[in-house]
């Protein structure tokens, strides 16, 4: 009964009602394309920095991570890749990773210093899209060597160029040996343009006489099933009642930073939104005011006609969730629609950016939001149009007729 | 003229007539521009917090050099006469500490263990005054003046070397000529800073020691100067520039290494100043996107009172009142309504400003213990003057689009239909 | 032989003016040193790396000239290492690799690391003669055939150690060497044993060094040939000699 009344009176004031959701749809849908961009910044960061160099897990002998050291190499690389293979993950690699110097004539430069398989690294990671100049270490490649391209100035390397790389070997002692340049890499990324230098993995095997042993597995996962996948695989490899042999570190246990940081900016970003969603609560609880202050004479009228006051409330109060519903989902559209186009679309920054791609993040942001962000806002809107219906809803219960009806 | 006048009375009154419609107008006004110059200044707080905290960590606002010392971070490359700087510098305006360091890369090793180091020889007192190295001394205490063999270690290094304070600690570095030296100290003090770079590789020593450790007699590798603030680093670079024929670092390692390299907080390191660069245009879109918000929940609000008031203005013009003197009392009763909101946000805003400002706002309720980056969780907001202007653009923007809109429908409203609708 | 270089150093042998906290335990350690070293020498090593996983042993010639501080170094054996040499000059340390067909300077960062895998570093190789006077010796026991001596650092000697102590033969043979951290845990040791007839001298031939954070480390050094006091040729510590591929 009540709610056809609210139905109708909606409908009726077709105006009044279209600005109402209009104010409710167009907090929501700003919040939502916040979200949007703040989340498709994130994503592509976290996304980059995965796909760039350490991928979404690493697979070591246990201790490694803290304390790399050849001798600490993976109990059994057949054991873990079969297990990968039987969870359905395509996409790993292995590696050889040490410490190394590049040693120049007179001067030396600390280096990190990785064995790729040539042909599994670029199904894993894009490394090999960074590479400037040159090309990136291939299958049948003898002893050939992609380095950063800070590194390679300070060393003062051009393509075709011997690069002396001095590790200690497997049993501790002192290794050597020549490798040529072949391409140069330029990310961007301090850590990967400085410091870094990747060699094909049968060379560095010889050279550190590892015969067949692996540091390192890598493995790129989406992010939904990161979780489950860690899990299966130290239950796997862990958890057979063996001595606990191997480790398996998601990216943000090794490079913590990006994740807090990540955390961080939405720390910050639910402040903004908050004070956002205080504005939309305002401007909704207005409208909803203004015009139970137009409808005076209106609600004079039926509570001379006998309704009584807290009727009248909840007519009030059902017509706001129904203005607030149509609000929400009007917003929810509208706000869904405009982060899927500027998904495709793109939103660029690199004027702000001097185009310099660092912290892994794009110049070219492309929305994209999360679920949970997406379900927290909603809920909060329609909460924050509840809320700011009661006072009218109240107000109207305490009306007195003859006052209500001579208001003008 | 006269006609107008009644007008702006007649506007003046209305808004007394309905003190409610008013004040709700005044209020969503008020909240918006509450809410923008909040946000913006919690904006500026974080950016100017993360140049500070780069700023003052380590690098300081500027730094002079020998020539090609910040490419190559050879030894060799020192300032063998710092006296001639300090010199340069003095009767420069706007510095506010200036200190000398030794800066070279070694091997601390103890019974057991060894790790690569960055060693820092430092004065003591000095130093306290210029970074924020000595307020990072977690455990033990900062080096003395009156300090020899003391060491004050990162809190990873220290863990990596598995020492505790008043240990023993060796440190090895190659002199200018490659030899190698050793030199022992103790630990005096264990630091952590939030700094990677920092927290695993630096051993701050007494600079006498290290100087003589590396037998430099009086040669530094950098003189770290702090400025009074941000603004005066570009005109002190370029002044000590001239003053000292230098290059600005960017030349390269054959440079000849008898002349200097001044460089700034953000010529040796931008990441910085690209960081706080990317997170001000990012923090710009979304304040763009809350101006339409605030915007759009303000015309709503007018609107809404331009709805309910359709009878009255009916009735106004069945009464003779012309379009264009509706048109000019709806604008002057906006002009009011906007400048009161105007007035009541900057003062909330500027209130919670203030009050956040001094306390504090603390994300790390939100965020798990970060320790990264030169952030810190409690955000200290902080209105910028560019800001201030913004927002104050926007309001007018906010003002002119709230004011003239109502404005022209209530002149262009038809009498019989306004007066028809209820 | 390398004496000065590796034993002596390894025995971490106190010399020069020292000061001799207690006279009985400076004499001490000066015939200690008498017996283990002279001006210069040319010997033969091998040396046995083993852990529970793996082996490896290499044979390498080492000439040593003491007062000169510097000594050059060759592989024999194995075949993969043939040839490849170390030669010390002053505070540097260089590597030449026959496939490289070029010497690399250590670098300070690589100082601390191990030399051909052993429980030596190539620090230990530089380090030899400069550190012994940082001590000071005492005498904390006497056994019926055998003393031991402590040796504690100076306060600003650059020493890692907290203290060491030799045991001692009562004719003077060497038994032990163990090495402590400043809190007093032992962190390697150093033992002697098959003493011989080599150089004309009744020395211990064979050193096992045990780190004890690596159980089942263990590097054994044995000495196969030495002539004391050989004259050496300056050409021997040259850069140049070092490039010349192995003999």
């Amino acid at each position: 009964m009540i709610f056809q009344l609210a139905w109708r009176n909606v409908l009726r004031n077709a105006r009044r009602s279209l600005i109402t959701i209009a104010a409710i749809a167009i907090g929501l849908a700003a919040l939502l394309f916040l979200w949007g961009f703040n989340d498709g910044v994130h994503n592509s960061m976290m996304r980059n920095l995965q796909q760039a160099i350490i991928g979404s897990v690493q697979i070591h002998a246990d201790g490694y991570f803290r304390h790399p050291k050849l001798s600490r190499d993976l109990p059994d690389v057949q054991r873990v890749e079969d297990l990968l293979i039987k969870l359905g993950v395509q996409q790993y690699t292995r590696r050889i990773r040490t410490f190394a110097l590049a040693a120049g004539d007179d001067n030396s430069e600390g280096l990190v210093l990785l064995g790729v398989d040539p042909v599994r690294e670029v199904r894993v990671t894009n490394l090999h899209t960074k590479v400037s100049r040159g090309r990136f270490v291939s299958p049948g490649d003898g002893n050939t060597c992609v380095l950063g391209a800070t590194t390679a100035r300070n060393l003062g390397l051009t393509l075709g160029d011997d690069l002396v790389l001095l590790a200690a070997d497997r049993f501790g002692a002192l290794a050597a040996d020549r490798f040529t340049l072949v391409g140069i890499v330029e990310s961007g990324e301090m850590g990967i343009d400085r410091g870094l230098v990747v060699v094909p993995l049968a060379s560095l095997d010889a050279m550190l006489g590892m015969q067949g042993r692996m540091t390192d597995i890598i493995v790129q996962s989406p992010p939904d099933k990161l979780e489950a996948l860690t899990a299966a695989l130290k239950q796997g490899l862990n958890g057979q009642g063996d001595a606990h042999a191997y480790e398996i570190l998601r990216w943000y246990d090794m490079y913590p930073m990006m994740k807090q940081w990540v955390d961080l900016e939405n720390a910050f970003y639910y402040i903004f939104l908050g004070v956002v969603l205080l504005i939309v609560a305002a401007g909704v609880m207005n409208t909803v005011l203004m015009s139970t202050l137009e409808r005076m004479h209106e609600f004079g009228i039926m509570l001379a006609l006998g309704c009584g006051g807290w009727r009248l409330a909840a007519l009030v109060g059902l017509e706001s969730v129904l203005l607030g519903l149509a609000g929400s989902a009007l917003g929810l559209v509208v706000g869904l629609s405009l982060v899927g186009i500027f998904h495709h679309l793109g939103i660029d920054l690199s004027s702000q950016m001097d185009s310099i791609t660092r912290f892994y993040i794009n110049p070219v942001i492309h929305p994209e939001i999360d679920t949970d962000h997406l379900l927290i806002t909603l809920a909060s809107v329609l909460l924050a149009a509840l809320l700011a219906s009661l006072v009218p809803a109240w107000r109207a219960a305490r009306l007195q007729p003859v006052e209500a009806i001579h208001h003008v | 003229m006269f006609d107008l006048s009644i007008y702006l009375k007649l506007g003046w009154r209305n808004l007394w007539l309905h003190p409610l419609r008013t004040g709700l107008t005044v209020a969503a006004l008020a909240l918006g521009i509450a809410a923008l110059t909040f946000l913006s200044a919690m904006n500026d707080g974080w950016l100017q917090q993360i140049r500070t905290n780069f700023a003052l960590t380590m690098t300081g606002h500027l730094q002079i050099h020998a020539s090609g010392f910040q490419q190559t971070l050879k030894l060799a490359r020192h300032i063998k006469d710092p006296a001639q700087v300090m010199q340069a510098l003095d009767g420069l305006a706007g510095i506010h500490s200036v200190t000398s360091r030794l800066r070279v890369s070694g091997l601390a090793s103890v019974a057991g263990a060894n790790a690569g180091a960055l060693v820092y020889g430092v004065e003591a007192d000095k130093e306290r005054h210029l970074s924020r190295l000595a307020g990072f001394v977690t455990q033990g205490r900062w080096l003395l003046d009156s300090d020899d063999r003391a060491v004050v270690l990162g809190d990873g290094l220290a863990d990596r070397l598995q020492v505790a304070l008043g240990d023993k600690v060796v440190l090895m570095a190659a002199l200018d000529n490659g030899d190698i030296a050793s030199e022992v100290f103790r630990v005096r003090g264990l630091l952590h800073s939030g700094v990677l770079d920092i927290d695993d590789l630096a051993a701050v020593v007494p600079l006498g020691r290290a100087q003589q450790w590396l037998d430099m007699g009086q040669g530094v590798t950098d003189i770290v100067v702090r400025a009074d603030d941000f603004e005066q680093v570009t005109g002190l670079v370029d002044q000590l520039r001239q003053r000292l024929h230098a290059g600005d670092g960017s030349q390269s390692a054959a440079a000849d290494s008898s002349g200097y390299e001044v460089m700034s907080w953000s010529e040796i390191d931008p990441m910085a100043e690209q960081w706080s660069a990317f997170a001000d245009a990012y923090t710009w879109i979304v304040l763009a996107v809350v101006i339409l918000v605030v915007l759009a929940e303000v015309l709503n609000t007018m609107l809404m009172s331009m709805h309910e008031r359709s009878r009255e203005f009916g009735l106004m013009g069945a009464l003779g009142v012309r379009d264009s003197q509706m048109f000019f009392m709806v604008i002057w009763e906006t002009v009011i309504l906007v400048s009161v909101g105007s007035v009541l946000g900057f003062m909330t805003g500027g209130w919670a400003v203030w009050h956040f400002g001094k306390v504090g706002i603390d994300l790390s309720q939100f965020a798990v213990a970060f320790s990264f980056m030169y952030m810190s969780p409690v955000i200290h907001p902080l209105l910028a003057f560019d800001s201030l202007l913004g927002i104050l653009g926007a309001a007018i923007l906010g003002a002119v689009v709230a004011g003239l809109f109502p404005a022209w429908k209530a002149a262009r409203l038809d009498p019989a239909a306004a007066m028809r609708e209820v | 032989m390398l004496r000065a270089a590796l034993f002596a150093l390894l025995l971490m042998l106190p010399w020069g003016r020292s000061m001799a906290a207690d006279d009985a335990a400076y004499h001490a350690m000066q015939a200690l040193q008498d017996l283990l070293r002279s001006q210069t020498s040319i010997a033969t090593y091998s040396m046995r790396v083993s852990t529970p996983d793996w082996q490896r042993s290499v044979r390498f010639q080492a000439w040593d000239d003491r007062p000169g501080k510097r000594f050059f170094i060759r592989i024999v054996d194995p075949a993969k290492d043939a040839g490849t040499g170390y030669l010390k000059l002053g505070g540097n340390l260089w590597m030449y690799l026959p496939k490289l067909e070029r010497d690399i300077r250590i670098p300070s960062s690589m100082m601390l690391s191990s030399w051909m895998g052993s429980d030596f570093t190539n620090d230990d190789l530089v380090k030899s003669s400069s550190v012994l006077d940082d001590y000071t010796h005492r005498i904390i026991a006497h056994g019926t055939d055998d003393f031991t001596v402590e040796s504690v650092p100076r306060e600003d000697a650059p020493v890692v150690w907290g203290r060491l102590e030799h045991v001692i033969r009562n004719d003077g043979i060497p038994l032990s060497e163990a090495f402590f951290d400043e809190h007093g845990k032992q962190v390697r040791k150093l033992l002697f044993s098959e003493v011989k007839q080599l150089g004309g001298r009744m020395i211990p031939s064979h050193w096992t060094m045990q780190p004890l954070d690596e159980p089942g480390k263990k590097t054994e050094l044995i000495l196969e040939q030495v002539s004391f006091d050989a004259a050496l040729d300056d050409n021997l510590f040259t850069r140049a000699n070092l490039k010349r591929a192995g003999r």
